[in-house]
């Protein structure tokens, strides 16, 4: 029970994907902010390709456990953090700024929807689960 | 007349024979045990404000999913109470 | 405060902006300015950016740099030539009634103005993206 949300698998995987749609909000802000720094790469977050690497491994390679302590590989987020890695592509522009102005625009929407909607499905997850406990009264 | 059974009480049986609940579990070892996590969460949710307070805090979000997550299991925590209170009248109702 | 960090990595990138939309208006104000503090005639400026990190342990990410916007370094004087005018009316004048003018290109400040203005805006834009994405969290556990 210590974690009626925290045993639900999709639960936590959509608490991750906020963490990595903030970080990616952040690196976003930063190219914007930087975009006529000489020199400067663009940052972008690495999330969900490994995230999907591992999800799939989990799921097609199942480890045979002898023992119930022994670890296996968990098809949940375990393990997948969102980190952030610069952009090293060369650039058109003559002062090595490989910032891409509309392509941070773009991404800054769809980050912003992707975001939007990650808090509405742990909203439904919430409530979902308040209605339950409440025996359908609340 | 022959009416269907609306259920295969075969299957029901087998089910049943498959979890053996662990009967060295104590009730009150485990209503204990569980009271103490939800009352970590409420730390946790603390924590989190706190953290907030003092400019430590990483997320919004995550400090509101941590309150959240202390208050949904509180709520429960509250009908487990209501269930046992009322379960126990119950039984204290019976003629015995 | 860490949770507003989007927003002032934003915020850093309007002041930036900014202090480039100030210096190019004090280029463009003194395109004919022949007399300076320093003597001699006024030194087209630039702004000087340079990405903003920081040092600082990320749990969430696990690595040691955090991205912290943009920061002014310095503005610097551009060493290019000074523009040799020939005008015998101009008191600066010497004596073959040449005067330097500033280095400044008005037409090099207007393109640099509108790239200013423009990324002036996106930053807007973000810090907006932000704020809304913050409200929107806010949501969470209302009934």
């Amino acid at each position: 029970m210590s974690s009626i949300l925290g045993a639900d698998n999709t639960y936590n995987l959509l608490k991750k994907a906020l963490d990595a749609s903030s970080l990616r909000q952040k690196a976003i802000s930063n190219n914007v902010a930087n975009i006529n720094t000489p020199n400067y790469k663009a940052k972008r977050v690495v999330f969900e390709e490994e995230l999907r690497k591992q999800m799939t491994a989990g799921g097609n390679i199942r480890l045979k456990l002898t023992n119930d302590r022994h670890i296996g590989i968990q098809s949940g987020s375990r393990g997948v953090e969102p980190r952030i890695v610069e952009d090293r592509t060369n650039s058109m522009r003559s002062d090595g700024n490989n910032v891409d102005i509309d392509l941070e625009m773009s991404n800054l929407a769809s980050n912003q929807l992707l975001y939007n909607t990650l808090i509405q499905q742990t909203n439904n997850k919430i409530s979902t689960l308040r209605h339950v406990i409440q025996e359908g009264k609340g | 007349m022959k009416v269907n059974p609306a259920l295969n009480l075969n299957s029901i049986k087998v089910n049943a024979n498959r979890q053996i609940p662990d009967r060295n579990v104590d009730f009150k070892d485990t209503l204990k045990n569980e009271l103490n996590r939800i009352n970590d969460l409420q730390l946790k949710a603390d924590q989190a404000s706190q953290q907030l307070a003092v400019g430590e805090a990483e997320d919004i979000h995550s400090v509101l999913l941590a309150a959240e997550e202390a208050r949904l299991a509180l709520e429960m925590a509250i009908q487990i109470r209501n269930k046992i209170i009322e379960s126990y009248q119950e039984l204290s109702r019976m003629q015995v | 405060m860490r949770i507003f960090d989007t927003i002032r990595i934003s915020a850093t990138g309007l002041t930036a902006e900014r202090l480039r939309m100030d210096t190019i208006s004090s280029n463009i104000a003194n395109a004919t300015t022949t007399r300076t503090e320093d003597g001699g005639p006024y030194r087209r400026k630039v702004a000087v950016f340079k990405e903003d990190l920081k040092t600082q342990l990320d749990r969430q990410t696990g690595s040691s740099v955090r991205p912290g916007g943009v920061k002014a370094v310095e503005i610097v004087e551009d060493e290019s030539p000074l523009r040799r005018v020939y005008d015998p009316s101009n008191p600066d004048a010497d004596e073959q009634g040449y005067v330097l003018m500033p280095n400044v290109n008005i037409l090099n400040e207007m393109v640099d103005m509108i790239v200013a203005t423009r990324a002036y805006e996106a930053n807007v834009t973000a810090m907006n993206a932000s704020k809304s994405m913050m409200l929107k969290a806010l949501e969470i556990g209302r009934r």
